[in-house]
């Protein structure tokens, strides 16, 4: 077995996965179990939540090291748990270090869902959301429309446009809170605030929040934090592009909101 | 409304609601009914604890419902062999504050500071039971989850 693939090997099972919104201290563990099959002296990993390293000692001295950065994020679980299987059975001795390499290059062809699903799943969460947290079934059906105007939106323009995270929220949250006073103003609605709740529950971080208590938990306090922060900033950020919104609104229409 | 259809209700939107937000983050499409039960099971045991005490303790009921439903998440990890993320996901989306955030921040821009901090320790509240909640489930030792059947792994 050549020892450069096993390291190029965990590396790549490790960038996937952190790619695709594993928790840092899984995406660690799968490497080291990787590193453990390659019969080193000494083998070590270890992964921050923007990038990973793998180092090992060859039984003849040689030392190598290597790091990959990982950019982008975006969240796909089926390939965590197909790269999640190819480590499995990598390590169990049933497929050589070559075939696995050529399957985890292979999770790039796994299908996500397509668009259409995701828009409907946004309207259909947020009135859900809406009914469930206390409005009525006109507010739901706002909520509806909005959610699936939003996810439109995102799908088609905002993601495309590759802004930085925090930005992104801001407009998110902004376009929920002005197409549902459009709405509550025309009259479709009654509650302007539960309308708004409801479309706002499916864009909250409730990945990263998770994420983050995972890895204090697992003592890896780094991650933790920073996957904290950032579930922090996303949803301050959400809750300032409706604020912003609102308060535009009550000054040009001079109306009482709350 | 009649209790047994308000339940009904709830139950079913909640599964929906949990599965929707699911769909966004591309879960493997056999995982998404259970993903949909984790969320049922965390909005019931809440809804039950916030009606039959009317409100009265409203971060407790979330502490038992996210103990409740990352039980049930952990379980099925362990039978379905799938990683935990998944189920834990769709068990607290329902109870994350989503109307604790808006409701501080639009009193935070109206300049109603009282009412804005109120609000905002509630929500710092919630969010800290649900981290607590999952802390605990996850410190217990795993033979208490292990008694469901084991999926079959097709090779």
């Amino acid at each position: 077995m050549d020892q450069n693939n096993v390291l190029r090997l965990a590396l790549s099972a490790g960038e996937i996965m952190l790619a695709n919104g594993a928790e840092t201290y899984r995406v660690e563990d799968t490497m080291r179990r990787i590193l453990a099959c390659g019969n080193f002296e000494s083998s070590e990993a270890f992964v921050a939540a923007t990038g990973l390293f793998a180092s090992f000692e060859a039984k003849d001295k040689t030392i190598a090291t290597a790091l990959r950065h990982v950019k982008s994020r975006q969240t796909e679980f089926e390939k965590i748990i197909r790269v999640n299987e190819i480590s499995r059975k990598f390590t169990a001795g049933e497929i050589d270090c070559e075939t696995a390499l050529k399957m985890l290059d292979d999770t790039k062809y796994v299908q996500s869902f397509p668009s259409w699903l995701k828009i409907s799943a946004t309207g259909v969460s947020a009135a859900s959301f809406c009914y469930l947290l206390g409005g009525g079934v006109t507010d739901s059906l706002c909520a509806l429309t909005v959610g699936l105007i939003l996810q439109c939106l995102l799908v088609f323009a905002i993601n495309r446009a590759h802004m930085p995270g925090v930005l992104h929220n801001v407009v998110s949250g902004g376009i929920i809170s002005l197409m549902s006073l459009v709405l509550v103003t025309a009259g479709f609605g009654q509650n302007i605030d539960k309308v708004i709740i409801g479309a706002l529950m499916p864009m909250l971080p409730g990945l990263t929040i998770t994420n983050a208590i995972r890895d204090v938990v697992e003592g890896d306090y780094i991650s933790g934090t920073a996957r904290m922060t950032d579930a922090v900033l996303t949803a301050i950020a959400l809750a300032t592009g409706v604020g912003t919104l609102l308060s535009i609104w009550e000054h040009l229409f001079a109306m009482r909101l709350f | 409304m009649n209790i047994f259809l308000e339940i009904a209700v709830n139950i079913v939107l909640s599964f929906v609601a949990t599965v929707g937000f699911i769909i966004l983050f591309n879960a493997p499409r056999m995982e998404l009914a259970f993903c949909g039960l984790c969320g049922s099971i965390s909005w019931m045991v809440y809804f039950a604890i916030e009606r039959i005490f009317a409100g009265a303790y409203p971060v407790a009921a979330v502490f038992f419902a996210m103990i409740v439903s990352a039980y049930v998440g952990r379980t099925l990890s362990y039978s379905r062999k799938v990683p935990l993320l998944i189920y834990l996901i769709g068990s607290i989306i329902p109870l994350v504050p989503g109307a604790g955030i808006y409701y501080t921040m639009s009193a935070a821009m109206t300049n109603e500071t009282a009412y804005a901090l109120n609000k905002g320790i509630e929500t710092f509240k919630v969010a800290g039971v649900i981290a607590v909640g999952i802390i605990v489930v996850l410190a217990l030792p795993r033979q208490i989850f292990d008694f469901l059947p084991e999926k079959k792994t097709k090779n």
